[in-house]
This record gives C-alpha cells, structure tokens and sequence, in this order.
C-alpha cells in the first residue's frame, strides 16, 4: 500500500498528468463551445439538426461520456506510455530494484496507479464535459430542460465503469508497449499510431479492427447507437458484452506481458 | 570479504566492475556460477536479501521533477520498510538537507551524486555497493565522503566502492580488488599488496646521476633515472635529475643518508607506494573479456 499511495504521490506531482487532463477538457470544451456558437448556421444546412442531438440533454450525457472515452483513450495510452517509458529511461526503476523491491509488483503498482488517476480524470472531465455542455446548449438557443432527467443516471454509473474499463484497458496497452521498447517516446508513438492505424484499418477490415484495443473499449458502451470518438468510427462493433471479455483478455494479456518481460529484463542505464 | 571494511574494486574500463555490482544488486543475473551475497546464496528470488544492501550503480537516478527530499520519499516506498525520519537523516549525512525541497532537475552532478549515496543509505544496510561515488564530487564533497564511508566501516558496515580513481581508492579502502577482463587478478588488503610496489624518489644534480646510481647500488636493486626505460641517464629526466629506488618508503633516509656519504646532496626526496604501477601490472596483461557478466575469481589471492 505504501508503494501504491507513493505512486499517486509520484504521478500526481508530474506536469505530464496535468497536461493530459488539461489538453483532453481544452479540445472537449473548445469543440462544443464552436458546435454551440455556430449551431444558427449548421441548423441551415441539410442534416444540420442532429448536431444539436450533442447539445440536447438527457441525450448527451452519453455522448458526452463517449467523447470524454473516445479521446481519453488516446490521451490514457500515451500518458501511460510516458511514465511506462519513464521508469527505465530514467533508471527510477533501477534503483527501487536494487532495493530490493519486486519487479513487477513495482510496474504494476505503478499502473494500477495510473489507473486510479484515469478514474478521477474521467470523472472531472465528465463534469467539466457536462458543465460546457449546459453552456454550448445556451449559446445555442437549446432547451436544457432534460438535464434533471433522471431516467439516464440508472445507467450512467454501469456506462461509466465500462467505460473506464475500457480507458485502463488501452492504458495497458500503452504501458505493456513502452515496457517493452524501455522507451517513452517509443511507447507514445507506438500508441498513436496504433490509434490512427485502427481507425484507418477499420474501414478496410472491420472484422478484425473491432477486436483490436481502441474498437473493443469503444464498443463497451452504448452511444445511442452510434460509435465514440475513440479509434475513429469503427463500421463494425462489438456487442458490449462481448467487448467487454475481449477487453479483458487484452487487459489481463498486456499486463502478464509486462509482469514477464520486467521480471526477465536485465536492467541497466 | 571481510565486513567492517572500505573494499576498493579496481579495473580499467570494461573489465566488468559495472557489471559485478549488477549482479550483486539483482539488476542482471548470471549465466552460469553463484553469487554469494551476505553470506548466503543470492538468486533470482533472494531479492529481500537486498534490503540489507544499499546501492549506487551507475549514474544516480531520481525523477526529475520532484525535489531530493520527495525522491527519498518515493525511493523509501520501495523495498526495506524504511522509518520516516531516516529520509531527513541521510539527508543530513550528505550535506544536502538545506537543498532538499529543490527538484532534483536543478541539482548539480554532484549534488546528484550525494543524494544517490543517500539513497543508498536510505535502508541502514549492511553492505554498501557504491560505484564511482566521487564522481562529480567537488574536493570538500570528496574528502565528506571519505570520512562518512570511514565511519560506516567503523560500525561494522561493510563498504564496496568501484572506482577508476586509484588516489581516491589508495587513501580509502582497507582490502583492494583488482578486475580485469572478467576475472579478479589481485585482492588483499592494501598494504600487503603494496609492500612490494614502494618507491623512494630522489632528485641530485644533473651531472651526478650516473654517480648516484653507482652509490644506491649497494641497497641491492637498481636506481632508474625516472622516466627512462632502462636505467639509463636519457632525455629530460637526465636534466632534471631525479632517480627513482624501488625500496620501501620507509627507507627514504637510508638513500638520502648513502647519498650524502658519497658527497651527493639531495635537493628533493619524496617516497610513497605505487598503486598505479601495480595496476598497470596486473591489467595491462589480462586477456580479453570473453563476454560480458563472466566474472572468475583467481583462487590463492586472498591474504
């Protein structure tokens, strides 16, 4: 426990925590304030009404959430990824070891950590989310009479665990990859590039892509239909149940993987 | 070896010293063969042996962004249960508890390097692994240092310290290691090895070299003209006139006093053992390592 309370300790000092979080609530609230600011004109167009649909509450809890989900899955992957990376960079891991501490519970303590800190961070942004909402919806002339309705909060908290399931989930993946490559900048781009290539992929080869890290934590929850921002657009998803096993076999699979390659590794620098 | 002592492990670059205290730390395990640490078998699954160790390996390593006294912290987290109040003790010890709240981003190397001796103190081990612990170290730092790992040997810890800086090793350590090429050529303590690697150098005039080294003669080994191969008068050590007699340095005045019965006045005596040559010896004729983290002990050194 003493270890786990240091590592909160450890990631809440750090810039790059702060920075994640912050950069996820600028895009989110920058995108609907520009959505509220110009509905007037967007309503003129053909199709222009189902923008509003992000605006109208009790509806855009859920797309608020799948917002928060869909980039914050990026944003969890490199983040982990970074501090991943960081621990052999530079040699923190190194010298917890030669104190004799257990490799791999110090790896991941160091994610169960991060993922803590992932679950605080998508309840914040889920409010600010909520908060910016209200006032893109004013700005926009749309009724927020639906945001007391009650009817939505009996699902949110099952939509919430799964969909931060789904967050730690490509966490992990970040965090397996940049253990394996001993490298920040590796397990970053690595993370990046696997979210741009399955969302690319996903138009060619569907089948396959909805399995992958990005699709299966976007088909956890249930956004009126319609795919989270995570990964892109998938055309095809899961059913969520079913993404939620497929969720945990890569969870559970990243980090055996990054238990084993730690306990194996031969630490230097 | 034995506890309670300053042990100096010598070797030149890439004779595997690094790669010794890699694997007396966990970080890497062997091939083949045992490790002994503390007097017990040291493997894979023996890493709470460690909890009586206290390491610096290579470079110190902190996180950037959080202060020395919040590295300590953290570090006390892992590992050996370590009490709070030894975080602002050690910090005490290495002379850095008034620039403990700054982030260890504005420290100095040596400043880094203190604290990673800190770290290493962190858990009151018993054997202290250090590598180049006067790296960065300015010579207040240097001397500092000295004196605390002396004290730690004088409560019955034992302290290990790799180094490249022979003065630094010669004036510190009780017990020597010499490594080379993966395999230890020479251990004992430091004046046994030494007793054959004295020397007693003496300056004269220029133009009585040659008879000065007719009148050492009788001492039963050589004067060399120092700086020449063979002995013989050569080059600017001839101008300088300075002989060098591979005695004891006990017995500097023994030259200076058959010196002056020859009528040769000394202007500069100065004597001392040559740890330098000795591991220039016993290094330069290592074959090279096979590979790396094969490390064989030569039996029959150990005195």
């Amino acid at each position: 426990m003493r270890l786990f309370i240091s590592t909160l300790g450890k990631l809440r000092s750090r810039l790059a925590t702060w920075l994640t979080l912050g950069l996820l609530i600028l895009l989110m609230a920058l995108i609907y304030l520009a959505v509220g600011a110009t509905a007037k004109q967007t309503l003129e167009r053909p199709g222009g009404q189902s923008v509003l649909l992000l605006l109208t509450f009790p509806g855009a809890y859920a797309l608020i959430l799948g917002f928060v989900l869909g980039l914050g899955g990026l944003f969890v992957m490199a983040y982990a990824a970074a501090i991943a990376g960081s621990e052999w960079t530079w040699g923190t891991l190194k010298t917890a070891v030669a104190r004799g501490e257990s490799r791999s519970r110090y790896m991941l303590t160091t994610f169960f950590g991060i993922a803590a800190l992932a679950l605080v961070g998508l309840l914040f942004a889920f409010l600010v989310g909520v908060i910016v909402t209200f006032l893109a919806a004013t700005l926009a002339g749309v009724s927020t009479d639906g945001i007391g309705d009650t009817s939505i909060f009996g699902n949110l908290p099952e939509q919430f665990l799964r969909g931060w399931f789904g967050l730690v989930e490509v966490g992990a993946v970040g965090f397996t990859i940049a253990t394996l490559a001993r490298s920040q900048l590796a397990g970053v781009g690595a993370g990046i590039g696997i979210y741009f290539a399955g969302s690319f992929a996903g138009i060619f080869l569907p089948d396959i892509v909805k399995y992958l890290p990005f699709a299966a934590a976007n088909s956890l929850i249930q956004v009126n239909g319609s795919a989270s921002a995570g990964g892109g657009a998938p055309t095809a998803r899961l059913d969520p149940n079913t993404a939620l096993i497929v969720v945990l076999v890569w969870l559970v699979g990243s980090l055996v993987v990054t238990a084993l390659f730690t306990e194996r590794a031969e630490i230097s620098g | 070896m034995p506890s309670g002592v300053v042990y100096g492990f010598l070797g030149p670059n890439g004779a595997g010293k690094t790669t010794t205290m890699r694997l007396l730390t966990g970080l890497i395990h062997p091939d083949g063969g045992t490790i002994e640490l503390l007097g017990r078998p040291f493997g894979r699954r023996d890493r709470r042996r460690l909890f009586e160790v206290g390491a610096l390996v290579e470079s110190p390593a902190f996180y950037p962004y959080l202060s020395g006294r919040a590295n300590l912290r953290a570090l006390a987290a892992s590992g050996a249960p370590t009490p709070k109040h030894r975080v602002e003790e050690v910090l005490e010890l290495v002379g850095l508890k008034e620039r403990g709240g700054d982030k260890v981003s504005q420290y100095s190397l040596g400043m880094k390097q203190r604290l990673g001796i800190a770290g290493a103190l962190l858990s009151d081990p018993k054997l202290l692994l250090l590598d180049e612990p006067a790296n960065g170290l300015d010579p207040a730092g240097i001397v500092a240092m000295r004196d605390t790992l002396r004290h730690l040997a004088s409560t019955g810890k034992t302290v290990f310290i790799s180094s490249h800086l022979l003065s630094e090793v010669s004036q510190l350590a009780d017990v020597i290691g010499i490594i080379a090429a993966g395999k230890l050529v020479r251990e004992g303590p430091i004046e046994t090895l030494l007793s054959g690697e004295g020397r007693v150098r003496v300056r004269v005039a220029a133009a009585e070299v040659d008879r000065a080294v007719s009148a050492l003669a009788p001492l039963g080994v050589a004067a060399r003209v120092d700086g020449s191969d063979d002995g013989r008068p050569a080059g600017p050590a001839t101008e300088t006139g300075w002989l060098e007699v591979p005695i004891e340095p006990s017995r500097a005045a023994e030259v200076n006093r058959i010196l002056a019965g020859a009528g040769i006045y000394a202007s500069g005596l100065e004597s001392g053992s040559d740890l330098e040559s000795l591991f220039l010896e016993l290094t330069a004729a290592a074959p090279p390592a096979r590979t790396e983290g094969q490390i064989q002990a030569v039996p029959g050194n150990w005195q």
